[in-house]
């Protein structure tokens, strides 16, 4: 049941962070040219597409049980990599970017979501830590 | 077992009986319950069998389909399965993995650990890990 909301979840997340991508490439065309450029309709189920296979991707790798079966570490990397991947070949097949000059950007934005989102998770869970402690020091035993 | 009371006035004086075929070791953890105002568990250790307050309990881990109970310094054997415990025991035990039931008035701090997880000090400096999904019972549990 866990795995399947971080899944429906990851899911959410990549399709909106994609495609708020795409919302803030529209107002900056708009800012240059003064005029909109519509997406094809064909590009949201492009997206939800994405979603889903970073899901697959994120719920396999990060979401296992067996935690000590290949290391923290080496999952992360392994997730970066194939999200990475998924982002670029989608991006290609799509055209949701041109020549090196566009990869290299779309490459960018994708490095700076994926640390934006551990910086953000990792604030959290200090977060929890924090109150955790604090809860813990009203009804802690004495030493 | 049917649970009969009586109310009686302040001045007289309280008393329990138990009509059982056997002593079994729950019946024991109820006796000891109401003569110290705190249930205790039977334990084995190098075979001999004592009585553990619950209030020494760190941990209890299941290792093998067999329990374990530990103390500050003290590991037991126990005859009863995890889900048994966590079920008799009271709400300073919370489950923190499928193998671990734990005394959350003995973890001293929490960090957090990979994958979502905890790792709790406990207050004899041991350290255990809290599963991902543990997390948010803790959490519950402390009224978060």
């Amino acid at each position: 049941m866990e795995r399947l909301k971080t899944f429906i979840m990851t899911t959410l997340l990549v399709s909106f962070l994609t495609l708020s991508s795409f919302a803030i490439r529209i107002v900056i065309y708009f800012a240059k040219n003064k005029e909109f450029f519509m997406l094809e309709s064909w590009q949201v189920p492009a997206v939800i597409l994405l979603g889903l296979l970073t899901a697959i991707s994120t719920t396999c790798l990060l979401f296992t049980k067996d935690t000590e079966h290949v290391k923290w570490n080496a999952r992360i990397a392994w997730h970066f990599v194939i999200c990475g991947i998924l982002v670029m070949v989608f991006g290609k097949l799509f055209g949701w970017y041109e020549g090196i000059a566009g990869a290299v950007t779309m490459f960018v934005n994708y490095v700076v979501v994926y640390a934006l989102v551990w910086i953000g998770n990792f604030f959290l869970t200090k977060k929890d830590e924090r109150q955790i402690n604090k809860a813990l020091d009203d009804i802690r035993d004495e030493e | 077992m049917k649970v009969v009371f009586n109310s009686i006035s302040k001045n007289e004086k309280e008393s329990a009986v138990i009509n059982a075929a056997e002593l079994t070791d729950s019946i024991k953890m109820a006796i000891s319950l109401l003569e110290n105002g705190e249930a205790a568990i039977v334990g084995y250790k190098d075979g001999e069998k004592c009585s553990l307050s619950v209030s020494r309990i760190y941990y209890i881990e299941s290792v093998d389909d067999k329990s374990f109970v530990y103390t500050k310094n003290d590991c037991y054997e126990v005859r009863y399965k995890l889900y048994e415990l966590e079920d008799t025991l009271d709400r300073r035990f919370l489950r923190v993995s499928k193998s671990m039931i734990c005394n959350i008035r003995k973890i001293r701090s929490v960090k957090a650990a990979e994958n979502a997880r905890m790792k709790a000090t406990l207050l004899n400096d041991e350290t255990i890990m809290i599963s991902r999904n543990y997390v948010k019972d803790l959490k519950k549990r402390l009224g978060l």
